[in-house]
């Protein structure tokens, strides 16, 4: 009987030893929501009635909407009001489903900023998988999203500062699909771009398209694509893609092409918004329209400020308006994108620029507000959303007035409701009022002191929250004559334009602007192994790009004394950031910081 | 060990299921000794993974998230466990054959299958042990947290892997001699692990490698692993229909190599 005591003993153990291996701690948000919900009814079941609702296919007079567990669970103009629900009376105010950006590119606030303005959906039209995978989780609106593109080397999409899966001719299509689809893409962005007058760049070839198409039909993914001619257009069609991601400028639509989009049922999500910003031509006001500046963040002013090289180009500006016009009469369904953030748009608001133009392009209020909500939904599979009929989320968006009077209403935003739970809208960040102090002073870098005189302060900056891999620590140190900070990490790919060091936050709440008109030079100390120190400053005016000086640094101290005026295109009056890191180049680093200062 | 004799039924063929599994015990017992006992054998396969898995998880900062801290154990436990089959299997059947013990061990009346199974059974404690060993560095200096059902699940996939190994050992043993087996063995243990990306992601490696790993055992042990833990949802039963196909081919290699004359070379 021993030997079965030897193994009674043995199993004994190995269940204790099971028993002590550590799990994971429950998160307390779960538990808090919990308890919640015995006291508050969920937020998420009510009927709402306005003075009219558009469900994304017809209009309703008035309308009626029941929520339950966040989907719609009734819609019509005329039923009993469930009596165990909160009935909410919007009077004469429109009700729409939330809106759909059919093409867009999420960085930074993205997703916040679109949600702001009512756009509870974003598709996004090629980004780098691993920020994809980042901002599927980040709050704001709801992304999906083609991943990488498919593009030749060097072209048009390399540029972003992430390496689309390489794709040099049709024998590499299964790979590139495959790659996306397990990368977890929605559908397949292709990009056909040749270039404009002497601004040429490798494109794929027509072979590569029709690949590539066949390819992403293979692993189930809809292949879109990206084009700017009239011919380009042609091979994605003929290919068998399922939509262009924006509309042609060279030449007009010819009957050929629209007989085949509307035979194959394709559709166009024409991006007029952006078209209109590349003609020069920028049709957002933001400065007279108060629907419109309170509600802006500091990113969408940023790329709404920027400009497209080139002087203004009205025939250019036509000519998109007439394609659309065309395609629209031929019966080819038309998607609402905006393209944000490029140049002259900005995440949300463009969208609703993007309706007007649509009408100017010979689209119905009722089709242009179907093409930011049932219609991306139906093309590009999102089957919970876009309607608002039973069984669908209930993403919901309440303007003040009636669009069909004036588009511009759906920038009255009254409420916005993302699967049944409302969002509360935010106000912009505004330049930060608290005075600077006059000495300049940003850093304090005693080990008893908060490490800043003003400001939120220094804090380790890395790019993991881009989707990189690259880490950071930092440490107060110092000795009688000086007190520094030392940023140590290691800088990794995974992102980019990896980076890895410090941040100094001049307001009271992150990336809140502060002026700093009032210096001219940015002076500090730095030392650490041979190496390249760069130093980026954060302005609004420049969107989410810092503008960027490199100064080496030894192993002994070293004064640094930087003009604010080299940081190219950043606000003094506007300062957000000051930026202390390595990278781009991998590999460790360590280097110190002391007294940094303004004059 | 005297009573061996007395036990062991006179005939496999007529003995009853209680004194076959008395016998198994016994050889079981007898496996697992033998394993232990040889330090080429056992220091390298439980202190290659722990240490190896040490220096990765702990040492080095590889592990900054859950997932990755997780994935680590994953691969080194997928490792640590895909040797004790392979070489005691590989290594020991070959020399096993090349001092004539297998001659004798066909000779006496325990059934094959039986004396298979046992070291089979020999290895997975073994592989149990390599479990242990690393689960305790992962749960002190690791990091690593999983859902008490994942421990336990991803030690169950630890123990059953050493099916595929051991299958994939008997193949090598029964066609190699004693010094071949023990260089070829190592290299296709070694080698499997990197191509699988058992000791560096993936899509670390270059495309062609990438290509090559769902060609390796060890690769769908780890997604097997990785879904134990809770890392990865899928459905299991593509690895472990591509690991029975690998488990049969290699038996079925195996035969005629056993079948053939034995003796030193």
């Amino acid at each position: 009987m021993k030997p079965m005591i030897t193994v009674a003993a043995i199993l004994v153990a190995l269940a204790l030893g099971w028993l002590l291996l550590p799990v994971p701690e429950v998160n307390s948000p779960a538990g808090a929501h919990a308890d919640d919900a015995v006291t508050a009814p969920p937020a998420s079941d009510f009927t709402l009635r306005a003075e009219r609702m558009f469900t994304g296919s017809k209009w309703l007079i008035p309308g009626l909407v029941e929520v339950r567990d966040g989907q719609i669970s009734r819609v019509g103009s005329d039923f009993e009001p469930a009596a165990d629900l909160p009935l909410l009376d919007l009077g004469d105010r429109t009700l729409l489903p939330g809106l759909i950006d059919a093409h867009v590119h999420a960085f930074g606030t993205a997703l916040v900023d679109a949600l702001n303005f009512g756009v509870t959906t974003v598709l996004d039209q090629a980004n780098d998988s691993a920020l994809i995978e980042t901002l599927r989780q980040a709050a704001g609106a709801q992304l999906f999203a083609s991943g990488p593109p498919a593009t030749a080397p060097g072209g048009h999409g390399t540029q972003y500062g992430y390496t689309p899966p390489p794709v040099t001719g049709p024998a590499d299509a299964a790979d590139f699909a495959r790659t996306i689809e397990e990368a977890g893409s929605d559908w397949m962005k292709i990009i056909i771009e040749r270039g404009m007058g002497n601004w040429r760049m490798p494109s794929l070839d027509r072979d590569t398209v029709a690949a590539l198409v066949t390819a992403a039909e293979q692993v189930g993914l809809k292949p879109v694509a990206h084009v700017s001619e009239l011919e380009t257009a042609h091979w994605a069609i003929a290919a068998g893609a399922h939509g262009l991601v924006h509309i042609f400028a060279d030449q007009p639509a010819d009957d050929a092409l629209l007989a085949l989009m509307v035979a194959d049922h394709r559709f166009i999500v024409p991006t007029l918004v952006v078209m209109e910003s590349v003609a020069g031509m920028v049709g957002t006001d933001i400065e007279n329209d108060d629907r419109i500046g309170p509600w802006l963040s500091a990113e969408q002013r940023g790329s709404l400020a920027q400009r497209w090289p080139g002087p203004r180009n009205p025939v250019l500006r036509q000519r998109v308006l007439e394609n659309v016009r065309a395609m629209h009469a031929a019966g080819i369904p038309i998607l609402a994108g905006s393209d944000a953030p490029n140049p002259g748009t900005a995440h949300g608001l463009s969208l609703h620029r993007e309706l007007a133009l649509l009408i100017e392009a010979g689209l119905s209020t009722s089709e242009a507000l179907a093409a930011a909500t049932a219609l991306p939904a139906r093309h590009f599979g999102l089957d919970d959303r876009g309607l608002l009929e039973p069984g669908r989320r209930a993403d919901l968006l309440v303007i003040d007035g009636d669009p069909r009077e004036d588009i511009s209403a759906t920038l009255d935003i009254h409420a916005i409701w993302q699967a049944g739970q409302p969002v509360a809208r935010v106000q912009a960040d505004t330049v930060d009022s608290a005075p600077v102090p006059a000495h300049g002073r940003l850093s304090d870098f005693r080990p008893e002191a908060a490490g800043a005189e003003f400001g939120l302060g220094w804090e380790p900056t890395d790019d993991q929250m881009a989707g990189g891999n690259s880490v950071v620590e930092m440490q107060s140190g110092g000795d009688e004559n000086l007190a520094w900070v030392r940023l140590r990490g290691e800088i990794r790919s995974g992102f980019g334009w990896p980076w890895a060091g410090a941040m100094f936050s001049p307001g009271s709440t992150p990336m809140t602007p502060v002026d700093l008109s009032g210096f001219s030079t940015l002076h500090f100390k730095a030392r650490g192994e041979p190496a390249e120190l760069r130093v980026m400053v954060f302005s609004p005016a420049l969107g989410a790009m810092p503008a960027t000086q490199t100064v080496s640094t030894r192993s002994e101290w070293q004064s640094f004394e930087l003009k604010l005026s080299g940081f190219a295109g950043a606000d003094p009056a506007a300062i957000s950031g000051l930026v202390f890191v390595a990278g781009p180049g991998l590999g460790e680093f360590a280097f110190d910081l002391a007294e940094v200062r303004l004059e | 060990m005297n009573t061996m004799t007395e036990i062991l039924p006179r005939s496999g063929f007529q003995a009853s299921s209680r004194r076959l599994a008395r016998a198994l015990a016994f050889e079981t017992l007898a496996e697992w000794r033998n394993l232990v006992r040889m330090p080429a054998f056992s220091v390298p396969t439980l202190l290659f993974p722990v240490g190896f898995y040490t220096m990765f998880a702990v040492v080095l900062p590889f592990a900054n998230t859950p997932e990755a801290a997780a994935t680590l154990l994953v691969n080194f436990t997928i490792f640590g466990v895909f040797g004790p089959g392979l070489f005691a299997f590989g290594v020991g059947l070959a020399s096993d054959r090349d001092q004539g013990w297998l001659r004798l061990k066909q000779a006496c009346p325990l059934p094959v299958p039986v004396m298979m199974l046992a070291r089979t059974l020999g290895a997975m404690i073994f592989a149990l042990v390599v479990v242990v060993a690393l689960f305790a560095v992962a749960a002190t200096l690791g990091g690593v947290r999983l859902e008490r059902g994942a421990w336990a699940l991803l030690a169950l996939v630890g123990v059953l892997a050493v099916i595929p190994a051991s299958a994939l050992g008997l193949a090598f043993g029964a066609w190699l001699n004693a010094r071949a087996a023990m260089a070829i063995v190592n290299i296709a243990y070694l080698g499997s692990a990197v191509l699988s990306g058992l000791w560096f992601p993936l899509q670390m490696m270059p495309s062609a490698i990438q290509s090559i790993a769902p060609a390796m055992p060890p690769y769908h042990l780890a997604e097997l692993g990785r879904q134990a833990a809770g890392i990865e949802a899928a459905s299991p039963a593509c690895p472990v229909f591509w690991l029975l196909c690998v488990t049969i081919l290699a038996v079925a290699l195996a035969m005629p190599g056993l079948r053939r004359p034995e003796g030193k070379s």
